[in-house]
């Protein structure tokens, strides 16, 4: 466990972004073209047969309707 | 009753084999009751920390499914390695942690395990949700599209649930703060003609998950049931994904931003 405090206005790169953060439009560019042009190797879609028995299993259990 | 007793004969290099293989054996057994007193001390900690290294760096010995002691001889067996040092370990982390029922075990690891795992995964998407197969192949040219009244946010969720949540259902909300700064730009957007994208990531993951694009308002008075912690998040958007691809952080570290 490690805790870090930013303070607001510092100059930090964008993995250290909170939620709901604007980004300004050059940056996000870029940020955009990198993603189209990454060969990726992995998905959030292959977890997607496990949150589905998670959901159904929540259907039986707490879920009436 | 002779032969049991090797040691009255005066002549030491007259020693059968078989009185050689008993020797042996003997000591095995000793081995192999040495480690099992000091995994009696179980109870205590310091103890127990010692013989349970002992015993891991021992490849000889390991223990069955049934809890028996078993003993294999080396030559007969594959070359065995910690899961650690082996390069489909890091290749494919996230199936064998899923699906995989012995993901740390050191004793069976099959490693095309994780290539069939893969294949699994790409067939349940196939069956189910064929509308996300081409996703990324039809907005290749995206970047093009984008105008300069455009606006992005990052958004970082709790778990990975929720993310699979607004892939299917083609939804999301954020806090109360967080919804009202997402209303304001997308009335703001609206009026231009351009559009508000979202950047997602779960936290702790290190990777950015995909990009949406934001398609209606916030609707304070929805709620959608399956979040994870449903009071935390009150209202409810429409979402359409663009982008759904794991990219970590580090093809990003060279964009500087200043903090909110």
């Amino acid at each position: 466990m490690y805790v870090t405090f930013i303070r607001d206005g510092q100059f930090k790169p964008i993995s250290n972004a909170r939620d709901t953060q604007e980004v300004p439009l050059n940056e996000g560019k870029t940020m955009f073209e990198t993603i189209e042009s990454f060969a990726h190797t992995n998905t959030i879609l292959e977890h997607f047969e496990y949150y589905d028995i998670r959901q159904e299993n929540y259907d039986k259990n707490f879920n009436p309707a | 009753m002779e032969n049991n007793q090797p040691n009255q004969s005066n002549d030491y290099n007259k020693v059968e084999t078989s009185q050689y293989q008993n020797q042996v054996i003997s000591n095995k057994t000793k081995s192999i009751q040495f480690l099992t007193k000091q995994g009696s001390y179980r109870g205590k900690g310091r103890f127990y920390k010692k013989s349970y290294n002992q015993n891991r760096n021992n490849d000889e010995i390991y223990n069955n499914f049934e809890g028996e002691i078993r003993q294999v001889n080396k030559q007969f067996e594959k070359p065995r390695f910690n899961n650690r040092n082996n390069f489909h370990f890091h290749q494919n982390k996230h199936y064998s942690k899923r699906f995989n029922p012995n993901y740390l075990s050191r004793e069976i690891y099959d490693p095309y395990m994780n290539q069939m795992m893969m294949y699994r995964a790409e067939m349940y998407i196939m069956d189910k949700y064929k509308n996300l197969i081409n996703l990324n192949k039809n907005n290749e040219n995206f970047t093009k599209t984008l105008s300069e009244n455009d606006k992005i946010f990052i958004i970082k969720s709790f778990s990975e649930e929720d993310v699979h949540k607004s892939i299917k259902y083609g939804v999301w909300s954020s806090t109360k703060t967080g919804n009202q700064t997402l209303d304001a730009a997308y009335k703001m957007a609206a009026e231009k003609g351009s559009n508000v994208y979202l950047l997602f990531s779960c936290n702790g993951s290190g990777r950015y998950v995909g990009v949406a694009r934001m398609t209606s308002q916030v609707d304070e008075n929805k709620q959608f049931m399956y979040w994870t912690q449903d009071s935390k998040w009150p209202g409810l958007f429409n979402v359409e994904w663009v982008f759904i691809k794991d990219v970590p952080f580090r093809n990003f570290k060279h964009i500087f931003i200043t903090m909110k």
